[in-house]
């Protein structure tokens, strides 16, 4: 089996003048060309300006300069971080032909750092969802096995890191929608603490829990786009001010002395058997290489979901009564009607039946009457959970757990939406707390006849990315689940 | 302000209709219907929070712990109007087009 290339070893390879940007990127084009017809990761692929930014990599090498720590390296985006002057639709109807106007801060360092832009990728509406299926513009199919979805919201970048389309592409996090996907798809995926890199030109869902993250192939590369993308900005008064990331630097440093906590609430004895046999494997696996490891409790568990789905559609009713069919998105063609009525319009014309139903609810948490029994009572539950995890962390350096219940299901599959919400149990207590986490492949399941991914998930506390990146770097040193890869993506054979 | 448990929802259509308006949404009958029995089972869902005990904990609407700092002072090139005037579905020369608000009384 060849291994997957890294974005490390891309950059490597262009700086050194092994191979150029522009042919790392006409590979990948050329993937995508014939297999992603079949997932539809991409909502658009921009081949000409991506040509364009690897041109001017391979120039800047061929004037001896060096390109950055990410040369040549294409990356995938998914459609809700604006890449100026290209359109970002959310997955949504309302934004379907609006054009980013200015480029998230994001995007500025990655191209700062020599990576090419290659495309974005489809997501469930404004990010709200957990199986890519509530995108306007067409599901995407998860590369293990193409009758399941790929998790979401950030399905399409997750599935093109899998299907080896890209090395590495960006998500956003909100409540699970990097580490669930790449938990369903068997990639890397890290959602780095509340305010370690700016929002600036993420489209809003949710800013409390909303966060930028990356998928990669394994947790080294995490840690180099990390570096690259983190940082106070001006932009975002929202984003810390704090020492950066190391990046590579420690990720070797031996994990003797470390902590590890397993929360009870998460092992379930309801989680799918081999997602409960993935992280007693693991436990063992960070025995031995010189961590500790004890069983703790994280009682809040249950109630993250619920307090989730309080606090998240109340952002979202704020944020997105924007889409108005007044400055910017889609207006209804509805010639003579008065203004409420044109909004009103506009907005249901636009936005989906998931994207209704959380501003339905966000709506009426906020409204008179219901604001402090749900969702002044929502920030309190919020504080409790904030607060039991600080507590936790004065115990234990990190946690360990499985990302989700059950490896990936069928689309379609999930009709009942508190069904799917629950797909976010373990995940969504990391976003209301501001901690960070991240999912690493932790083994293959069969379900039902089919191979699938089961995701390990690591959690740290606010700022401490160093150390879930350097115990994922070691337990992908000592194992080699990371290196699975789909079958063939193109001639997936399951049920 | 109180910590006592919420009452059990009765979440009628004539509500979700209220709410509809107040997001400013329009939706059919079928759609009202539906829309009603799901967030009436997401309610009841949410409804687990009641339970809980949280007399004297201080609401946390955000984790981040740093905002309103000081921004340096120097110039930024702002969007340019031709962009943002651009971006708006309808526009008439440098202004939005929005339907006349004027005459349609206090509530338009």
């Amino acid at each position: 089996m060849t291994h997957p290339e890294t974005a490390r070893d891309i950059a490597a390879a262009v700086q050194a003048g092994q191979t150029t940007a522009i042919e790392v990127l006409e590979t990948r084009l050329a993937r995508i060309e014939q297999i992603d017809q079949q997932l539809g990761c991409f909502q658009q692929v921009r081949a000409e300006t991506a040509r364009a930014d690897a041109h001017r990599v391979d120039e800047a090498i061929a004037r001896g300069e060096a390109a950055g720590p990410l040369a040549g390296v294409p990356i995938a985006i998914k459609d809700n971080i604006m890449v100026q002057g290209e359109p970002a639709t959310c997955g949504s109807r309302i934004l379907e032909h609006y054009v980013a106007p200015y480029e998230a801060t994001a995007i500025e360092r990655l191209r700062a750092a020599g990576a090419v832009m290659l495309g974005r990728t489809r997501c469930d509406e404004f990010a709200m969802g957990s199986s890519t299926e509530h995108c306007a513009f067409g599901p995407v199919h998860n590369p293990w096995c193409h009758t399941r979805v790929p998790g979401g919201s950030s399905g399409g970048s997750a599935a093109a890191v899998a299907a080896g389309l890209v090395p590495c592409a960006l998500g956003s996090d909100t409540g699970g929608s990097i580490r669930q996907p790449a938990s369903l798809c068997g990639v890397t995926g890290l959602k780095p603490s509340g305010g370690r890199i700016s929002r600036w030109g993420l489209v809003s869902f949710a800013p409390s829990m909303d966060q930028i993250g990356p998928f990669t192939r394994d947790a080294a590369d995490a840690a180099l786009l990390l570096q690259v993308m983190a940082g106070q900005d001006h932009r975002d008064d929202t984003s810390a001010e704090a020492i950066p990331p190391s990046g590579l630097q420690g990720l070797d440093a031996p994990l003797q002395g470390l902590r590890i906590g397993v929360p009870a609430e998460h092992c379930s004895a309801d989680n799918h058997p081999e997602v409960n046999a993935a992280v007693e494997r693991a436990v063992d696996t960070f025995k031995s290489l010189g961590a500790t490891v004890c069983d703790v409790q994280l009682k809040t568990t249950e109630l993250g979901v619920a307090c989730y789905y309080v606090v998240g559609p109340a952002e979202a009713s704020s944020n997105l009564a924007r889409f108005d069919g007044i400055r910017y998105g889609r207006r209804a063609d509805a010639p003579g009607v008065e203004l409420e009525e044109l909004y009103a319009r506009s907005r249901s014309e636009g936005l989906g039946a998931e994207a209704r139903r959380r501003i339905m609810l966000g709506t009426w948490v906020l409204s008179a009457g219901y604001y402090d029994a749900y969702y002044r009572r929502a920030l309190q539950v919020r504080r409790l959970i904030h607060d039991e995890y600080a507590a936790l962390f004065k115990q234990v350096d990190l946690l360990l757990g499985p990302t989700v219940p059950a490896p990936a299901f069928k689309l379609g599959e999930m009709a009942d939406p508190i069904d799917m919400y629950l797909c976010d149990t373990y995940t969504v207590t990391a976003n209301i707390a501001g901690i960070c986490g991240m999912s690493i492949p932790g083994g293959l399941a069969d379900v039902d006849g089919d191979t699938l991914p089961v995701g390990l998930h690591l959690q740290g506390p606010v700022l401490g990315e160093d150390r879930i990146l350097q115990a994922a770097h070691q337990f992908q040193q000592a194992t080699d689940y990371h290196l699975s890869q789909p079958p063939g993506a193109a001639t997936s054979t399951c049920s | 302000m109180t910590d006592s448990a919420p009452e059990k929802p009765q979440l009628n259509e004539q509500q979700v209709r209220h709410v509809a308006r107040l997001a400013r949404l329009s939706l059919s009958e079928d759609e009202l219907t539906a829309i009603a029995a799901d967030l009436d089972a997401v309610v009841r869902f949410v409804d687990r929070l009641a339970k809980v005990d949280v007399q004297g904990l201080e609401p946390m609407a955000s984790p981040h712990g740093h905002s309103s700092r000081l921004h340096p002072d120097e110039p930024i090139a702002p969007l340019s109007q031709e962009t943002v005037i651009g971006a708006a579905p309808e526009h008439q020369g440098d202004y939005v087009a929005v339907p006349k608000v004027l005459d349609q009384g206090a509530d338009a």
